[in-house]
């Protein structure tokens, strides 16, 4: 398949992603809200935490906020796009992968495109600009460039967890229902609602940065706050060797799965 | 031709409040056979709790040794606080029960139990009951693995009964809340969007996103009054011995009103929501 094949088929999942969501407008509408009500939450936690503690392991309220509206827009887009690789263990347990493998197209592609929730990442936006908005309030001025870059980062880090929840299911081919694990993945998520600066030791390395949770809000939201010219061009060029390089090892490792998971695979009612 | 009940051998109990709680049974005897032959998957969902219980520990240190003395609470209070609430987080994900209620719903699985003589709460209340079984058998080990791990001072016996009591008063209350949003679906047909909302809200005023005592005084005076209190904040500060036990009693009885409330409204609605209701093909 060439790329712009893979473009049109994604192209095509956005699209019904986003015709489907029209169809349950009240509770897309709904959903917004309860978007809203959540940063409200988040908000009220943080101006507790910030009260007693001014600043923390060199966080402060804005680059808090610019922090909260990184993971939102994170969260969003992982949702939308890649959650599905958690659960694909159920198209092997159930044998549905059996229908997507007659497809000539990629079976992880079209699953995750048959699954695309668009409304999802919709509805990260407004409390991403609330709590943007409440930055630049207290005196955040971020650079276009800065915010590409963190963009980038991501874009990039949502991916690689998409990738690693990839890995965990495919386990599926041996181990069956998989449910549990997703689940522990999932959990796994909750690092990234906190900067990884207020780990340390093991943790920290282990959560940061072989699982990549530290590119979930953190490293976003330092370039995004801080600026890449104060954090260095070096730091942000190792930050994102590191993440490609997780990317690799991690897409490597799904691929090995995938093909010696298959060799196993016996389709429906096997 | 001998007559039997479609859970269990042996005649059908008389009346319809024995036959809901022999159906009630029945379910719950159908989710501990499952939980049973997915054991292992069951014992793994454990590892959220401490997942959990490292990420606010290393953010309460962090915020505690940035302003050592300035907060209200210690530190070892505060990870002694959030050692309790995770673990009161793991007890059942209520939300189930608005997933499962909005689910029948949505699929006119519900058609099947209104040609039951039996009322329709009894599908979502049955592995609740099961779970809150297994979650109190394992909830104490683990607790007290927490505890130890975190070197922490183990709160008194009685407290502990008297928090736990707390707790258990207020899983009606708490399921009624959720089949009530489940019950939605016969307007909205999907709940999610009410689920969040109302689930954010309840975190924060039940105490369980962040004690009371750090909260703004204003939104700490409201969650006082409302009774999302007795599932988070009031056990986990009896516990800790922050309030006195007496303060349960109480608590308990001001719950069982609300209960009764939201029983009146949980019928209402259900009353309501079958007008609305069109049935498969209707």
């Amino acid at each position: 398949m060439t790329w712009r094949e893979v473009l049109g088929i994604v192209g095509k999942g956005l699209w019904a992603s986003l015709k489907a969501g029209a169809y349950f407008r009240v509770s897309f509408i709904l959903k917004v809200l309860s978007g809203l009500v959540r940063a409200a939450t988040v908000l009220v936690f943080w101006r507790a935490v910030l009260q007693q503690a001014p600043s923390f392991v060199g966080w402060d309220e804005t680059s808090i906020l610019v922090f909260l509206g990184c993971s939102e827009l994170f969260f969003g887009l992982q949702l939308a796009l890649v959650s599905i690789a958690g659960r694909f263990w159920v198209y092997i347990r159930t044998g549905y992968l059996d229908v997507y493998l007659t497809r000539p197209v990629d079976a992880r592609l079209l699953v995750a495109v048959a699954n695309f929730d668009v409304p999802l990442a919709v509805r990260s936006v407004p409390p991403s600009l609330v709590y943007f908005g409440l930055a630049a309030a207290n005196g955040w001025q971020p650079g276009a460039g800065d915010l590409l870059v963190a963009l980038a980062f991501i874009v990039a880090g949502a991916l690689l967890l998409g990738l690693i929840q990839l890995c965990f299911s495919l386990t599926s081919f041996w181990l069956g229902p998989t449910e549990p694990l997703d689940e522990f993945v999932n959990s796994l998520y909750e690092f990234g609602h906190y900067p990884v600066d207020t780990l340390s030791g093991w943790v920290r390395v282990l959560v940061a940065w072989c699982l990549g949770l530290g590119y979930v809000a953190t490293v976003p939201a330092r370039c995004a706050a801080r600026g890449v010219a104060a954090l260095g061009l070096d730091t942000v060029c190792a930050l994102a060797v590191g993440l490609a390089g997780l990317v690799m090892v991690w897409g490597g490792l799904s691929q090995l799965l995938w093909v010696r998971g298959r060799e196993r695979y016996e389709g429906f009612g096997g | 031709m001998k007559k039997q009940t479609p859970w269990r051998g042996g005649p059908r109990p008389a009346g319809p409040g024995l036959a809901a709680l022999d159906v009630l049974v029945g379910f719950v005897t159908i989710s501990f056979l499952e939980m049973r032959a997915y054991m292992g998957s069951s014992a793994l969902r454990l590892v959220q709790y401490p997942v959990k219980l490292v990420v606010m520990y290393f953010l309460w240190r962090a915020v505690t040794g940035a302003a050592p003395g300035r907060l209200g609470l210690d530190f070892d209070t505060l990870a002694a606080y959030y050692a309790i609430s995770i673990l009161i987080g793991q007890m059942y994900s209520f939300r189930r029960v608005a997933a499962q209620t909005e689910h029948d719903i949505r699929t006119y699985a519900v058609d099947l139990h209104l040609c039951r003589p039996l009322p329709y709460w009894v599908k979502p209340a049955a592995p609740m009951v099961l779970s809150l079984a297994g979650y109190l058998t394992l909830a104490l080990p683990c607790g007290l693995a927490a505890f130890t791990l975190l070197r922490l001072p183990l709160p008194d016996p009685e407290r502990v009964l008297a928090a736990v009591t707390c707790l258990l008063a207020a899983v009606p209350l708490r399921f009624l809340i959720w089949y009530i949003i489940g019950l939605s679906a016969f307007w909205t047909e999907e709940t999610s969007g009410l689920a969040n909302i109302f689930s954010w809200v309840e975190s924060l005023l039940s105490g369980m996103l962040i004690p009371f005592a750090l909260l703004p005084s204003a939104v700490a005076t409201v969650a006082r009054w409302l009774p999302f209190q007795a599932y988070a904040a009031l056990p986990i500060e009896v516990a800790l011995g922050l309030r006195p036990p007496v303060e349960v009693l109480g608590r308990v009885g001001a719950l069982a009103c609300w209960t009764v409330l939201l029983m009146l409204a949980g019928g209402v609605v259900w009353l309501q929501g079958r007008r609305a209701y069109q049935s498969g093909g209707g």
